[in-house]
């Protein structure tokens, strides 16, 4: 446990070297792992902050979430909104198509839709996943 | 494009087996390519979907089974070589760019496709799928994936909560 939380808290360190806004998605990646290693540092800390905030806000917006499909564009085909609340409702599938979103950042956006897809896109399980799927690397620098 | 029947003698001359689509269309195939179906694997194995029964699958329509096949049947002797060690690379640009090709569909069939990916345990074509739609999600924000996928709006008051928090974290949100 211990020498796999230093194996991430190294990730972290790569993702933090990345710029201000970007940054903040890369903790986001790494949030699980420093809460594991019992030591999150200040700035995953922030980034725990900063995900709070839409976990909150999100939870009425999901209300209007995905079980809602039935509303999808009253002009389009009634077999697609089934189609499309068939998968998008199915929590397997959701999380193979988050796993694919290819970057930090758009996972994080993704995570910002409703309450479910932040759930999901926050659980432990997928993050690992997300990271070995894609690989940490420095996605820029500061400059001061 | 090397003809998958010369391979296939050792074990039954390129055994066939029928597969029922949900609106009773009859559809033929190798074993082989069925068996990239996890979930058929093992109904095949134990020598279902020969002769005259077939095999049912009352959750895939005919039109969306017709789509898999098409994927199984052109995935089937890569997957027979274990993936990799006689493919040669013209194989592989050849493989990658049907697979381009065949999720450039209607989303309606997407979706389904997807569903049926999923119930029959096709591991390849699932990621496919997933990739598909996980590039519709990519670069767009929040509220663009919403539309993209037909969420609701927001209420009014849902906005105004949403945008006092794009002050704060702009940049998701762009």
């Amino acid at each position: 446990m211990a020498a796999d939380g230093s194996r991430i808290q190294d990730d972290a360190s790569t993702c933090y070297q990345s710029a201000a806004a970007v940054s903040r998605a890369a903790c986001y990646l790494v949030r699980d792992a420093s809460a594991g290693a019992g030591s999150a540092t200040g700035r995953s800390r922030a980034a725990l902050a900063l995900l709070a905030v839409p976990g909150r806000f999100l939870e009425r917006a999901d209300a209007a979430g995905v079980s809602n499909l039935g509303g999808i564009g009253a002009d389009q085909d009634d077999a697609i909104s089934t189609a499309v609340s068939a998968v998008l409702g199915n929590d397997d599938l959701l999380r193979k198509i988050l796993l694919r979103v290819g970057l930090p950042n758009c996972l994080v956006r993704a995570a910002l839709v409703c309450k479910r897809w932040y759930l999901l896109a926050s659980s432990p399980a997928l993050l690992r996943r997300f990271r070995d799927l894609h690989l940490p690397r420095v996605l820029g620098y500061y400059v001061e | 494009m090397a003809a998958p029947e010369s391979g296939d003698g050792n074990n039954g001359a390129a055994r066939m087996v029928t597969l029922i689509s949900s609106d009773n269309t009859r559809f033929e195939v190798e074993a082989a390519a069925a068996s990239l179906s996890q979930t058929l694997q093992l109904t095949i194995l134990d020598g279902g979907g020969g002769g005259g029964d077939g095999i049912p699958l009352p959750n895939v329509d005919s039109a969306t089974l017709s789509k898999v096949l098409e994927y199984c049947i052109k995935h089937a002797p890569a997957a027979a070589n274990g993936g990799a060690p006689n493919a040669t690379a013209v194989d592989r640009a050849e493989l990658e760019r049907f697979d381009n090709e065949f999720v450039n569909i209607d989303q309606s069939v997407l979706y389904s496709l997807i569903m049926a990916a999923h119930n029959l345990e096709i591991e390849g074509l699932q990621s496919l799928v997933a990739k598909k739609v996980a590039d519709m999600i990519k670069g767009k924000s929040p509220m663009e994936i919403r539309r993209t996928l037909g969420f609701p709006d927001p209420t009014p008051e849902e906005q105004a909560e949403m945008n006092a928090h794009m002050l704060e974290y702009g940049w998701a949100y762009e």
